[in-house]
Protein backbone atom coordinates (compact mmCIF):
# COMPACT_ATOMS: atom_id res chain seq x y z
CA UNK A 1 0.00 0.00 0.00
CA UNK A 2 2.53 2.41 0.79
CA UNK A 3 5.12 1.54 -2.18
CA UNK A 4 1.53 2.24 -4.47
CA UNK A 5 1.18 5.38 -2.91
CA UNK A 6 5.00 6.38 -3.23
CA UNK A 7 4.65 5.63 -7.09
CA UNK A 8 1.46 7.38 -7.51
CA UNK A 9 3.67 10.37 -5.30
CA UNK A 10 5.88 10.14 -8.14
CA UNK A 11 3.90 9.98 -11.04
CA UNK A 12 1.84 12.97 -9.50
CA UNK A 13 4.70 14.73 -8.62
CA UNK A 14 6.24 14.54 -12.51
CA UNK A 15 2.99 15.47 -13.36
CA UNK A 16 3.47 18.68 -11.90
CA UNK A 17 7.15 19.27 -12.90
CA UNK A 18 6.02 18.28 -16.45
CA UNK A 19 8.55 15.96 -17.21
CA UNK A 20 5.86 13.19 -17.96
CA UNK A 21 6.12 12.32 -21.93
CA UNK A 22 3.03 11.98 -23.61
CA UNK A 23 1.77 8.36 -22.58
CA UNK A 24 2.54 8.67 -19.37
CA UNK A 25 1.18 12.12 -19.43
CA UNK A 26 -1.97 10.33 -20.83
CA UNK A 27 -2.32 7.46 -18.14
CA UNK A 28 -1.57 10.08 -15.18
CA UNK A 29 -4.33 11.91 -16.41
CA UNK A 30 -6.47 9.35 -16.48
CA UNK A 31 -5.66 7.69 -13.39
CA UNK A 32 -6.20 11.81 -11.46
CA UNK A 33 -10.02 11.72 -13.65
CA UNK A 34 -11.03 7.77 -12.13
CA UNK A 35 -9.22 8.62 -8.36
CA UNK A 36 -10.85 10.70 -6.21
CA UNK A 37 -7.83 10.02 -3.69
CA UNK A 38 -5.16 10.55 -6.42
CA UNK A 39 -6.86 13.78 -6.77
CA UNK A 40 -6.75 14.60 -3.13
CA UNK A 41 -3.21 14.19 -3.22
CA UNK A 42 -2.77 16.03 -6.43
CA UNK A 43 -4.52 18.94 -4.80
CA UNK A 44 -2.35 18.11 -1.35
CA UNK A 45 1.31 18.41 -3.36
CA UNK A 46 0.31 21.00 -5.37
CA UNK A 47 -0.27 23.49 -2.60
CA UNK A 48 3.08 22.51 -1.36
CA UNK A 49 4.40 23.24 -4.96
CA UNK A 50 2.73 26.48 -5.47
CA UNK A 51 4.12 27.52 -1.71
CA UNK A 52 7.80 26.71 -2.58
CA UNK A 53 7.66 28.52 -6.27
CA UNK A 54 6.53 31.56 -4.15
CA UNK A 55 8.49 31.10 -1.40
CA UNK A 56 12.24 29.98 -3.13
CA UNK A 57 12.06 33.46 -5.88
CA UNK A 58 15.32 34.97 -6.63
CA UNK A 59 16.69 37.16 -3.40
CA UNK A 60 18.45 40.32 -4.66
CA UNK A 61 21.52 41.54 -3.42
CA UNK A 62 22.64 44.73 -2.36
CA UNK A 63 23.23 47.55 -4.54
CA UNK A 64 26.55 47.59 -4.33
CA UNK A 65 27.48 43.97 -4.77
CA UNK A 66 29.61 44.39 -7.93
CA UNK A 67 31.56 46.61 -6.53
CA UNK A 68 32.44 45.39 -3.38
CA UNK A 69 33.73 42.30 -5.60
CA UNK A 70 35.87 44.46 -7.66
CA UNK A 71 37.00 46.43 -4.47
CA UNK A 72 38.33 43.35 -3.12
CA UNK A 73 39.31 41.05 -6.23
CA UNK A 74 42.69 41.73 -5.48
CA UNK A 75 43.14 41.13 -1.46
CA UNK A 76 41.77 37.67 -2.63
CA UNK A 77 44.72 35.28 -1.51
CA UNK A 78 45.09 31.56 -2.45
CA UNK A 79 44.44 28.96 0.08
CA UNK A 80 47.62 27.62 2.11
CA UNK A 81 48.60 24.03 0.87
CA UNK A 82 48.94 23.08 4.36
CA UNK A 83 46.47 23.83 7.29
CA UNK A 84 47.83 25.91 10.32
CA UNK A 85 46.46 22.57 12.49
CA UNK A 86 48.71 19.75 9.81
CA UNK A 87 51.36 22.13 9.55
CA UNK A 88 51.09 21.50 13.57
CA UNK A 89 51.06 17.99 13.91
CA UNK A 90 53.60 18.12 10.54
CA UNK A 91 55.94 20.10 12.83
CA UNK A 92 55.14 17.73 16.12
CA UNK A 93 56.00 15.21 14.10
CA UNK A 94 59.69 16.53 13.11
CA UNK A 95 60.49 17.76 16.51
CA UNK A 96 59.94 13.85 17.88
CA UNK A 97 61.83 12.51 15.34
CA UNK A 98 64.77 15.20 15.43
CA UNK A 99 64.47 14.42 19.25
CA UNK A 100 64.84 10.61 18.86
CA UNK A 101 67.66 10.57 17.02
CA UNK A 102 69.44 13.14 18.99
CA UNK A 103 69.32 10.88 22.06
CA UNK A 104 70.74 8.31 19.94
CA UNK A 105 73.82 10.16 18.56
CA UNK A 106 74.24 11.52 21.48
CA UNK A 107 74.12 7.49 23.51
CA UNK A 108 76.71 6.74 20.88
CA UNK A 109 74.14 4.44 18.55
CA UNK A 110 75.99 5.75 15.63
CA UNK A 111 79.13 6.61 16.65
CA UNK A 112 80.51 3.08 14.81
CA UNK A 113 78.64 2.95 11.88
CA UNK A 114 80.38 3.92 8.82
CA UNK A 115 81.27 2.90 5.44
CA UNK A 116 84.25 3.43 2.86
CA UNK A 117 82.93 5.30 -0.24
CA UNK A 118 85.26 4.61 -3.17
CA UNK A 119 85.16 6.92 -6.11
CA UNK A 120 87.16 4.03 -8.00
CA UNK A 121 83.87 2.18 -8.40
CA UNK A 122 81.21 4.74 -9.15
CA UNK A 123 80.56 3.11 -13.26
CA UNK A 124 82.95 5.57 -15.20
CA UNK A 125 84.95 5.14 -18.32
CA UNK A 126 88.26 4.14 -17.96
CA UNK A 127 89.58 6.86 -20.26
CA UNK A 128 88.14 9.87 -18.21
CA UNK A 129 90.19 8.67 -14.76
CA UNK A 130 93.59 9.07 -15.07
CA UNK A 131 94.79 9.81 -11.72
CA UNK A 132 92.85 6.32 -8.76
CA UNK A 133 90.11 8.49 -7.37
CA UNK A 134 89.96 9.43 -3.17
CA UNK A 135 88.10 6.77 -1.08
CA UNK A 136 85.90 8.35 1.65
CA UNK A 137 84.65 7.04 4.78
CA UNK A 138 81.08 7.98 5.62
CA UNK A 139 80.42 8.08 9.56
CA UNK A 140 76.45 7.53 10.39
CA UNK A 141 76.66 9.97 12.81
CA UNK A 142 77.89 13.05 10.57
CA UNK A 143 74.95 12.09 8.19
CA UNK A 144 72.61 12.42 10.98
CA UNK A 145 74.11 15.64 12.35
CA UNK A 146 73.36 16.77 8.45
CA UNK A 147 69.89 15.78 8.83
CA UNK A 148 69.32 17.04 11.91
CA UNK A 149 70.44 20.57 10.46
CA UNK A 150 68.17 20.09 7.64
CA UNK A 151 65.13 19.10 9.56
CA UNK A 152 65.66 22.08 12.00
CA UNK A 153 65.44 24.24 9.11
CA UNK A 154 62.19 22.86 7.73
CA UNK A 155 60.59 22.78 10.97
CA UNK A 156 61.32 26.91 10.97
CA UNK A 157 60.21 27.23 7.89
CA UNK A 158 56.92 25.28 8.79
CA UNK A 159 56.73 27.19 11.78
CA UNK A 160 56.90 30.29 9.82
CA UNK A 161 54.30 29.34 6.89
CA UNK A 162 51.83 27.16 8.39
CA UNK A 163 51.74 28.81 12.07
CA UNK A 164 53.23 31.99 12.14
CA UNK A 165 52.13 33.86 9.08
CA UNK A 166 48.32 33.11 9.03
CA UNK A 167 48.51 33.49 12.77
CA UNK A 168 49.35 37.80 12.45
CA UNK A 169 47.87 37.37 9.03
CA UNK A 170 44.35 36.96 11.36
CA UNK A 171 45.50 39.36 14.46
CA UNK A 172 45.87 42.15 11.95
CA UNK A 173 42.30 41.45 9.93
CA UNK A 174 40.89 41.62 13.09
CA UNK A 175 42.32 45.17 14.33
CA UNK A 176 41.32 46.49 10.89
CA UNK B 1 20.59 45.31 -19.10
CA UNK B 2 21.35 43.23 -22.07
CA UNK B 3 21.16 39.19 -22.14
CA UNK B 4 24.49 37.75 -22.13
CA UNK B 5 24.85 34.52 -24.38
CA UNK B 6 26.49 31.89 -23.48
CA UNK B 7 28.95 32.94 -26.26
CA UNK B 8 29.70 36.03 -25.02
CA UNK B 9 30.23 34.96 -21.49
CA UNK B 10 33.25 32.44 -23.58
CA UNK B 11 34.51 35.83 -24.59
CA UNK B 12 34.30 37.30 -21.38
CA UNK B 13 36.27 34.67 -20.15
CA UNK B 14 38.56 34.73 -22.63
CA UNK B 15 39.11 38.59 -22.60
CA UNK B 16 39.85 38.17 -18.51
CA UNK B 17 41.95 35.68 -18.80
CA UNK B 18 44.02 37.91 -21.35
CA UNK B 19 43.91 40.32 -18.52
CA UNK B 20 40.93 42.85 -19.55
CA UNK B 21 38.90 42.56 -15.91
CA UNK B 22 36.02 45.03 -16.65
CA UNK B 23 33.82 42.03 -18.55
CA UNK B 24 33.73 40.58 -15.20
CA UNK B 25 31.30 43.20 -14.08
CA UNK B 26 28.53 41.69 -16.55
CA UNK B 27 29.27 38.78 -15.28
CA UNK B 28 28.75 39.56 -11.40
CA UNK B 29 25.67 41.37 -13.00
CA UNK B 30 23.87 37.96 -14.44
CA UNK B 31 24.74 35.75 -12.03
CA UNK B 32 24.33 37.82 -8.50
CA UNK B 33 21.25 37.47 -7.81
CA UNK B 34 21.61 33.46 -8.79
CA UNK B 35 24.57 33.21 -6.41
CA UNK B 36 23.43 35.68 -3.19
CA UNK B 37 19.92 33.06 -2.73
CA UNK B 38 22.03 30.21 -3.16
CA UNK B 39 24.24 31.51 -0.30
CA UNK B 40 21.15 32.72 1.72
CA UNK B 41 19.19 29.11 1.32
CA UNK B 42 22.31 27.53 2.85
CA UNK B 43 23.24 30.40 5.26
CA UNK B 44 19.68 31.63 6.15
CA UNK B 45 21.41 34.73 7.31
CA UNK B 46 21.45 37.89 4.85
CA UNK B 47 24.79 40.12 5.51
CA UNK B 48 26.61 36.62 5.43
CA UNK B 49 24.68 35.43 2.37
CA UNK B 50 26.52 38.23 0.37
CA UNK B 51 29.66 38.00 2.31
CA UNK B 52 29.97 34.25 1.19
CA UNK B 53 28.57 35.55 -2.11
CA UNK B 54 30.94 38.00 -2.92
CA UNK B 55 33.85 36.18 -2.03
CA UNK B 56 32.81 33.08 -4.56
CA UNK B 57 32.99 35.65 -6.88
CA UNK B 58 36.06 37.31 -6.36
CA UNK B 59 37.48 32.80 -5.67
CA UNK B 60 35.62 32.74 -9.20
CA UNK B 61 37.69 34.81 -10.93
CA UNK B 62 40.81 34.15 -9.62
CA UNK B 63 40.43 30.43 -10.88
CA UNK B 64 38.85 31.33 -14.01
CA UNK B 65 41.31 29.68 -15.73
CA UNK B 66 40.49 26.39 -14.46
CA UNK B 67 36.92 26.62 -15.97
CA UNK B 68 36.37 24.03 -18.25
CA UNK B 69 34.31 25.56 -21.05
CA UNK B 70 32.66 21.96 -21.95
CA UNK B 71 30.31 23.05 -18.86
CA UNK B 72 28.34 25.70 -18.43
CA UNK B 73 29.99 28.78 -16.53
CA UNK B 74 26.75 29.35 -14.17
CA UNK B 75 26.61 25.67 -13.11
CA UNK B 76 30.80 25.97 -12.21
CA UNK B 77 30.19 29.55 -10.43
CA UNK B 78 26.94 27.70 -8.32
CA UNK B 79 29.00 25.26 -7.35
CA UNK B 80 31.44 27.80 -6.16
CA UNK B 81 28.80 29.37 -4.48
CA UNK B 82 27.95 26.60 -2.81
CA UNK B 83 30.89 25.27 -1.13
CA UNK B 84 31.99 28.88 -0.28
CA UNK B 85 28.54 29.00 1.69
CA UNK B 86 29.03 25.58 3.64
CA UNK B 87 33.02 27.08 4.55
CA UNK B 88 31.24 30.20 5.83
CA UNK B 89 28.03 27.61 7.43
CA UNK B 90 30.98 25.92 9.06
CA UNK B 91 33.52 28.70 10.59
CA UNK B 92 30.36 31.00 11.38
CA UNK B 93 29.37 30.82 15.03
CA UNK B 94 26.96 32.86 14.22
CA UNK B 95 23.55 31.54 15.46
CA UNK B 96 21.43 31.14 12.06
CA UNK B 97 17.92 32.51 12.19
CA UNK B 98 15.40 30.02 11.24
CA UNK B 99 13.04 29.94 7.95
CA UNK B 100 10.38 30.75 10.28
CA UNK B 101 11.70 33.91 12.10
CA UNK B 102 12.60 35.08 8.30
CA UNK B 103 8.68 35.00 7.65
CA UNK B 104 7.34 36.82 10.79
CA UNK B 105 10.19 39.80 10.07
CA UNK B 106 9.06 39.96 6.55
CA UNK B 107 5.53 39.88 6.80
CA UNK B 108 5.06 42.40 4.20
CA UNK B 109 6.16 39.90 1.81
CA UNK B 110 2.45 38.11 2.26
CA UNK B 111 -0.72 39.80 0.91
CA UNK B 112 -3.21 37.68 3.03
CA UNK B 113 -3.55 35.78 6.57
CA UNK B 114 -4.64 32.93 4.39
CA UNK B 115 -1.32 32.62 2.39
CA UNK B 116 0.69 33.59 5.26
CA UNK B 117 -0.52 31.18 7.28
CA UNK B 118 0.38 28.31 4.94
CA UNK B 119 3.80 29.71 4.31
CA UNK B 120 4.35 29.32 8.22
CA UNK B 121 3.20 25.78 8.43
CA UNK B 122 5.35 25.48 5.30
CA UNK B 123 8.20 26.94 7.57
CA UNK B 124 7.60 24.55 10.27
CA UNK B 125 7.38 21.27 8.04
CA UNK B 126 10.17 22.36 6.24
CA UNK B 127 12.15 22.47 9.77
CA UNK B 128 11.36 19.14 10.09
CA UNK B 129 12.96 17.53 6.86
CA UNK B 130 17.06 16.76 7.29
CA UNK B 131 19.57 19.50 6.00
CA UNK B 132 19.85 17.92 2.50
CA UNK B 133 17.21 17.42 1.68
CA UNK B 134 15.48 21.28 2.47
CA UNK B 135 18.78 22.39 0.47
CA UNK B 136 17.81 20.30 -2.45
CA UNK B 137 14.18 21.56 -2.11
CA UNK B 138 15.59 24.70 -1.89
CA UNK B 139 17.78 25.00 -4.69
CA UNK B 140 15.32 22.93 -7.00
CA UNK B 141 12.88 25.66 -6.75
CA UNK B 142 15.05 28.50 -6.85
CA UNK B 143 14.03 29.76 -10.60
CA UNK B 144 15.31 27.73 -14.08
CA UNK B 145 16.93 25.68 -11.14
CA UNK B 146 16.86 21.97 -13.37
CA UNK B 147 17.16 18.69 -11.02
CA UNK B 148 20.61 18.76 -13.11
CA UNK B 149 21.56 22.13 -11.91
CA UNK B 150 20.65 21.17 -8.23
CA UNK B 151 22.36 17.51 -8.82
CA UNK B 152 26.06 19.46 -10.18
CA UNK B 153 25.95 22.00 -7.45
CA UNK B 154 25.36 19.93 -4.93
CA UNK B 155 28.08 17.25 -6.11
CA UNK B 156 25.87 14.48 -5.63
CA UNK B 157 23.82 12.39 -8.43
CA UNK B 158 21.11 13.36 -10.14
CA UNK B 159 19.15 10.27 -8.99
CA UNK B 160 19.96 10.90 -5.51
CA UNK B 161 18.69 14.31 -6.01
CA UNK B 162 15.56 13.17 -7.46
CA UNK B 163 14.60 11.30 -4.75
CA UNK B 164 15.60 14.41 -2.07
CA UNK B 165 13.35 16.58 -3.56
CA UNK B 166 10.56 14.04 -4.15
CA UNK B 167 10.76 12.63 -0.90
CA UNK B 168 11.13 16.12 0.62
CA UNK B 169 7.96 17.50 -1.18
CA UNK B 170 5.97 14.05 -0.01
CA UNK B 171 6.75 15.31 3.33
CA UNK B 172 6.25 18.64 3.21
CA UNK B 173 2.57 17.76 2.27
CA UNK B 174 2.29 15.21 4.69
CA UNK B 175 3.24 17.25 7.64
CA UNK B 176 1.60 20.75 6.18
CA UNK B 177 -1.89 17.68 6.10
CA UNK B 178 -1.28 16.81 9.79
CA UNK B 179 -0.31 20.49 11.52
CA UNK B 180 -3.53 21.69 9.34
CA UNK B 181 -5.37 19.13 11.04
CA UNK B 182 -3.87 19.55 14.05
CA UNK B 183 -5.15 23.15 14.26
CA UNK B 184 -8.58 22.21 12.53
CA UNK B 185 -8.81 19.77 16.22
CA UNK B 186 -8.13 22.69 18.48
CA UNK B 187 -10.21 25.58 16.98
Amino acid sequence: MEKRSTSNDDSLLNYLDGTLDSNELKRVELEIQQSTDMRVRLDELRAIHTILQRKNALEIPSKNFTQRVFNNLDSFKYPQAISPKNGMFLLGGIMVAVGITLSLISSGSFDSVSTPLSLNELPLKKEWIKNPLPTFLINAKQVMKVIMILATGLSFVLLDRTILRPLFARRSKMQL
Amino acid sequence: MAVITTEEEYLIIDQILAGDRHGYADLVNKYKSYAFTIALKVLDNKPEAEEAAQDAFIKAFHYLRSFNKQAKFSTWLYRIVFNTAISYKRKSRHQFQSIENTNIENPQETDSLEKDDKQMFVAKAMNKLNDADKLAIQLYYIKEFSLEEVAEILNQNLNTVKVRVHRARQRLADELKKILKEEALTL
